[in-house]
């Protein structure tokens, strides 16, 4: 019968050195996804701001 | 070295906010899980390591968008194993590949396998015979601790079909382990 919840399998690991090269390109990908979200935050704000500025010219 | 929890805690609201600690955190809980789950699947240790990359990445492109009751591990095993599937769909279609896909999955071997025991080594061999669909299922529930509706949303399968399946998975596995 196999032991339940457990299947006794031994751990399965990748070499440290591909963990480590895998992780860098991981952290590279989440600082690209950063700049990402914290320019289309910038753009948004630019977008208000032009607004903001439109209506208050034509309110002029 | 002993195994890594079976459910490990990982931060989704500061995984959405693409915190470093928390994609860290993630990717080291998780990574060396989807690692074995695909290379007992049958993927070559490099086509692995090439997927385990691409699932990480896809986590962090999708990240701001995950639900705050996401389970990590199920849908990192989602996304991997549907990696690999698309993998093999491909390899299909590159003749350079079709004896890599027509020869059966190798077991891992010892030097592969962290201080594996003398049962360890034998359950990994019976489990290598298993179809794959029986393997992943297996994989998946006994050795991921998914729950078995989770399982089924890893797999596309409803909850009775992924009940069948595992039946049939652990009777399979008793057959090879006599």
């Amino acid at each position: 019968m196999i032991p339940d919840p457990e299947l006794p399998i031994a751990p399965l690991l990748p070499p440290a050195a591909v963990h480590a090269r895998i992780r860098d390109a991981v952290r590279a990908e989440a600082r690209r996804a950063r700049i990402r979200v914290a320019e289309g935050v910038l753009h948004a704000g630019f977008a208000l701001g032009a607004l903001a500025w439109a209506v208050a010219a034509v309110a002029a | 070295m002993s195994a890594p929890p079976r459910d490990p805690n990982v931060d989704v609201a500061a995984l959405r906010r693409l915190d470093a600690a928390a994609i860290d955190a993630a990717y080291d809980a998780w990574a060396p899980r989807i690692f074995a789950f695909l290379r007992r699947l049958g993927a070559s240790a490099e086509v692995a390591e090439e997927l385990v990359q691409e699932t990480f990445v896809r986590l962090v492109n999708h990240a701001p968008t995950l639900r705050e009751d996401t389970r990590l591990g199920a849908w990192c095993l989602t996304v991997a194993r549907n990696l690999y599937r698309s993998h093999r769909r491909w390899a299909w279609l590159d003749g350079t590949r079709l004896l890599e896909l027509a020869a059966p999955p190798r077991p891992p071997g010892p030097a592969e396998l962290t201080a594996a025991t003398e049962l360890q080594l034998r359950y990994e061999r019976a489990l290598a015979t298993l179809p794959e669909a029986q393997r992943e299922v297996l994989l998946l529930v006994v050795g991921e601790g998914l729950e078995p509706q989770e399982a089924a949303a890893v797999l596309g399968l409803n909850a009775e079909a992924t009940r069948q399946r595992l039946a049939r998975a652990r009777r399979a596995l008793e057959e090879a382990l006599r």
